[in-house]
């Protein structure tokens, strides 16, 4: 079985991207969820039992750092090492759009 | 009020289906209240017919990690239905996207759950293979061998059931495309039912030497019927796993 908790081997899926991309600004576990809708348009597009597990690793990974609020929540921010993956991601998906629209263009579709 | 009991069906094998029957009893007014028996069964309570949304989960080893994914869950709006540590059942009056969307996290959740019934599955295994060695004899100890017996197969076939939902999940994670419901159910019951008649034949052998008794003819043949069933059910189960890609 392949290593559970590392981020460093794989692409990042589009849940783990969406969640790098809310965190640009510290946010508490429930705000990251309605945000990422907000800002696909798609609800329910992360469940919260997705979301929870994909926040642990990314802690552990330090992609993310953790700090405690008074009511007893939990603060996530990117970390530089987040920032820098997520810079990465984009040019790769960026990459991935750009071969694909010269394609179409080509043939026609 | 009026209450009712049903049989729970093993989750490891039946846990869409099961999310669907409460569903299903929740808007003819039966709502799930606790489990009874261990988890044998399910206590519902008449009221109200209405929709709920209601979703098996299984929480993490961490005790405090625990908890705060029950208040996360709360937050989220899943309240909890009962809590038989790591399985959980959540639910909901509203609709709401499923607790796992990713199959990779979904995969994560079963690990608790499986070690667990392995574990149990092995140390059961251990203490009816020792009591066997032991030589002790008399129907107290036929009893204790027999429900000895009727756990470990229990517990033995959940652990089996939810490794082969892992392998499925992995392999559904490789495709990236969903494997069928139906495909799905048909493979993990095929696989868990194959490793239980080999085992059993395993068992059944060891006994066999031990006791160092003539057998009857008649034994023997059951006996290799029922290893050949067990090949035959893994065969079929290799290649359905093989043929999904």
């Amino acid at each position: 079985m392949p290593k559970q908790d590392t981020f460093e081997t794989e692409q990042l899926t589009d849940a783990a991207f969406y969640i790098l991309l809310a965190l640009i600004e510290p946010l508490h576990g429930y705000a990251i969820m309605k945000n990422i809708e907000q800002m696909t348009g798609i609800q329910g597009i992360i469940g919260p039992g997705t979301l929870y597990t994909l926040l642990k690793k990314m802690c552990t990974n330090e992609l993310i750092s953790q700090t405690l609020l008074e009511e007893g929540k939990k603060r996530y921010a990117l970390t530089e090492k987040g920032r820098t993956l997520l810079r990465h991601e984009l040019k790769r998906r960026e990459t991935i759009v750009e071969v694909a629209r010269r394609i179409m263009q080509e043939k026609g579709i | 009020m009026k209450k009712k009991w049903i049989i729970a069906q093993g989750l490891a094998f039946e846990e869409e289906q099961e999310k669907l029957r409460l569903e299903k009893l929740a808007q003819e007014g039966w709502l799930f209240e606790k489990i009874a028996l261990s988890g044998l069964c399910w206590v519902l309570v008449q009221g109200e017919p209405q929709f709920r949304q209601y979703e098996f989960d299984y929480l993490p080893a961490d005790q405090a990690e625990q908890q705060e994914y029950l208040q996360w869950m709360e937050e989220a709006g899943w309240h909890l239905a009962f809590c038989q540590s790591p399985i959980a059942l959540f639910w909901t009056t509203e609709k709401q996207p499923p607790v796992h969307t990713d199959a990779a996290t979904k995969l994560a959740s079963y690990a608790p759950i499986k070690r667990q019934f392995k574990n149990i599955s092995v140390i059961l295994g251990l203490l009816l293979i020792g009591l066997l060695i032991s030589g002790l004899k008399g129907k107290g100890i036929a009893l204790i061998y027999v429900i000895g017996l009727v756990f470990f197969v229990m517990t033995m076939m959940s652990a089996s059931g939810y490794a082969i939902r892992m392998q499925l999940l992995q392999r559904q994670l490789q495709l990236q495309e969903k494997i069928q419901p139906q495909l799905r159910k048909q493979i993990i019951l095929c696989t868990t039912f194959a490793h239980l008649l080999l085992i059993l034949t395993a068992l059944y052998l060891m006994m066999i030497a031990y006791a160092q008794k003539a057998m009857p003819v008649g034994l023997w043949v059951l006996i290799a019927l029922q290893f050949s069933a067990g090949v035959v059910l893994k065969l079929i189960s290799w290649k359905q796993l093989k043929d999904l890609g």
